[in-house]
């Protein structure tokens, strides 16, 4: 009686889209298969990326074509048309950045070209509105489409259009712009601007790069039990996306981790997904407080006491007042980021 | 690997107290709608009524999702609102409503073979008596059989009288057992009450099959011992399970532990599926030591259980209970039973 949601959010997917559509039909695996986690040329539902694999989906249409799979380019004789991440973290409280570390899943599919879709299957809590914005952008910026839904109508209506015809292409514009419209007024009316944002969510906008900066420390993404390294590449790809406009380098510092924790993590994690994503993403580079120069000892003996301390109380207050101290003296161009 | 499928199917005829039949080449068990229902809530067997995502009942029986602060989740209800979960399966699944089933074994490589067998059972299924295949999983140590071994202890201890199921959450946070068998004066009491002895025991799989069904045919004992909490850990292909099984023995709360393996000794094989964790143990011997009804974790277990037995009733019944209990939320259940007493709840369930 303790079984996971995801089969039962799987079933729910394919009693309402049925698993044969004009030409194109559903490859979904059971719970206790590892099917899932093979790469899309092989039968599995992972995408990838030049050698870059993103995390599996649960369900994904495919139609029988053949395709060369950008992970490896290896030819196989289907091609993907719309890849699926389901969750229903809504009902298990994940109103947070919690929501966004299922984020990359999908995304590969994106980045192969084809729709993906990140389903948040409703619950007592809302969708957090930041995942329409990085889909928004993803769409305009990726081959493929990406599109935040709770409503498997949505689907089912894309679904029930021929594939690759006008009417398919219509069906999903009509979703992607109905998203951006959404994304961008929530956007105006919280933030109004990309200096307000990057103000209020841990980010340095300064006129040569953007920053943004993490708590993360190295146990975050060595235990298994926490989501820590999901999460953290969320919100790395919230930053890519959203100041990908101001083309500008960008960098996602954590100032408790040092070089040696990375290249540690290399070693210990050179199987894992998410870490291999934040080491990969190309055009944002994770940077510990080694990446700095200029940060005065009081600053990285601090980051370097914290370095195994969980962020709550006492900790966290301390955590918070370096990273102001740090952040100014970068404002002030006296700390910045080694070439 | 040490199995093969005519051992396995024979295995599950003898628990059944059944035989297997053949047809051609194809060899399976008849089982009753109730017996196939329960089977494949704890091994995940599906009904065969597609070849691209069969369905098994197991991933809809999840009660919580926060289990300890007693936190329903979408499964049994949705989002802590009422459901009809006889209904939502009869509904979507009407498979499962066959009068008989004939379980068969497919043995696969890969998933694409899988695929192959369930098309050619669903073109040659009869209506009145479809398939119910059960995943062989050839590739992975040990064919992926845990549940079954988890099914079959399920039923011995079933079979002793103690409320059973897969994967509940044990010890307050301690971990989850793969099966589990406790019974308690207040749960026999509650046993009584909401089935009028129609049940001996409870547990998800039976409750939904009873308001399916009826009672399933297989036979139940009686425990007449104190308070009892029983675990088995499964593994298949020579795996040892030593650590899980020193973690819950050392939390205390426990009678006895059972190792669940398929492959004990070299020359006992499948039919010595079940020792404990010192001895080889054919059949399930459980000791009448019991640990009184005041553990926090009985109680919880005993919560647990009137949650799931609100979660398998029709929504007028649900209703009935909402107003017994002055509620307006099923979601709110758990923590007005955990207000009561125990007598108190009985008199209101009654």
């Amino acid at each position: 009686m303790a079984m996971s949601k995801d089969e039962l959010v799987k079933r729910e997917i394919f009693n309402a889209l049925g698993s044969d559509k004009s030409g194109i039909e559903m490859r979904i695996f059971v719970e206790s298969s590892n099917e899932d986690q093979k790469m899309f040329s092989d039968g599995g539902l992972t995408f990838g990326l030049a050698g870059v694999a993103y995390g599996s989906c649960d369900c994904a249409f495919v139609k029988k074509q053949a395709w060369s799979d950008p992970f490896n380019n290896k030819t196989c004789e289907y091609t993907p048309v719309m890849a699926i991440e389901a969750t229903a973290a809504r009902s298990s409280g994940s109103s947070g950045n919690a929501q966004f570390q299922r984020f990359h899943h999908a995304l590969g599919a994106v980045r192969n070209g084809a729709l993906g879709v990140y389903y948040l299957r409703p619950g007592k809590l809302g969708i957090r509105p930041e995942l329409f914005l990085m889909a928004s952008k993803a769409s305009q910026i990726e081959p493929g489409n990406y599109l935040i839904t709770e409503s498997l109508d949505v689907l089912k209506n894309i679904l029930a259009k021929p594939y690759g015809s006008k009417e398919w292409v219509e069906a999903v514009e009509k979703e992607i712009l109905d998203q951006k419209n959404k994304a961008e007024l929530w956007f105006k009316e919280k933030y109004g601007t990309l200096a307000n944002f990057a103000k209020r969510r841990s980010t340095v906008l300064s006129d040569e790069y953007v920053l943004k900066h993490a708590g993360r420390m190295s146990r975050n993404f060595t235990d298994s039990s926490q989501r820590a390294g999901h999460i953290a590449v969320g919100e790395m790809y919230l930053t890519k996306y959203l100041f990908s406009e101001l083309g500008r380098p960008m960098y996602y510092l954590f100032p408790r981790m040092t070089d040696q924790d990375f290249s540690q993590l290399d070693l210990k994690k050179a199987v894992d997904k998410e870490w291999h994503l934040l080491r990969n993403e190309s055009g944002i580079k994770l940077i510990s407080l080694d990446g700095l120069y200029g940060v005065p000892k009081e600053i990285s003996n601090g980051f370097r006491r914290l370095k195994d301390t969980p962020l709550k109380g006492k900790a966290l207050r301390e955590y918070n007042h370096l990273v102001v101290k740090l952040v100014e003296l970068i404002n002030l161009k006296r700390v910045g980021i080694n070439p | 690997m040490n199995l093969h499928s005519g051992q396995i199917l024979s295995f599950i005829a003898k628990q059944l107290k059944s035989g297997v039949s053949s047809d051609g080449d194809l060899s399976y068990i008849t089982l009753d709608r109730a017996t196939a229902f329960e089977f494949s809530s704890f091994t995940g067997a599906t009904y065969v009524d597609n070849a691209t995502f069969p369905f098994s009942p197991r991933p809809h029986l999840k009660l919580f999702d926060k289990p300890f602060s007693l936190e329903f989740v979408t499964g049994m209800f949705e989002n802590g609102q009422a459901i009809s979960s006889v209904q939502k399966i009869t509904e979507n699944y009407p498979i499962v409503s066959a009068t008989k089933y004939k379980l068969v074994l497919c043995p696969f490589e890969t998933e694409s073979e899988w695929r192959t067998q369930l098309r050619s059972l669903l073109h040659a299924q009869s209506q009145d008596e479809p398939f119910l295949a059960l995943r062989l999983e050839v590739s992975k140590k040990g064919w992926g059989l845990e549940p079954l071994l988890e099914w079959a202890f399920a039923m011995e201890l079933k079979s002793n009288g103690l409320i059973t199921e897969s994967q509940v959450p044990f010890g307050l946070g301690v971990g989850t057992p793969d099966t589990q068998g406790f019974i308690s004066h207040f749960s026999r009491q509650l046993i009584e009450v909401v089935t009028g002895k129609k049940l001996a025991t409870l547990s998800i799989p039976e409750l939904l099959g009873y308001h399916f069904f009826g009672p399933a045919s297989t036979s139940h004992g009686i425990w007449k011992g104190d308070s009892i909490v029983v675990i088995g850990e499964a593994k298949t292909g020579g795996s040892s399970a030593a650590k899980q099984l020193k973690k819950y023995s050392d939390s205390g709360l426990l009678d006895i532990a059972y190792f669940l393996s398929d492959s004990a000794t070299s020359n006992l094989i499948f039919e010595t599926y079940l020792t404990d964790a010192y001895r080889i143990n054919p059949k399930v011997q459980i000791p009448s030591t019991g640990l009184g009804t005041t553990s926090a974790y009985i109680n919880w277990l005993e919560l647990s259980l009137i949650a799931a037995y609100a979660a398998s009733l029709d929504l007028e019944a649900q209703a009935k209970i909402l107003q017994k209990f002055g509620l307006t939320d099923l979601g709110k259940l758990p923590s007005a039973l955990s207000q009561l007493g125990k007598s108190d709840i009985l008199r209101l369930l009654q």
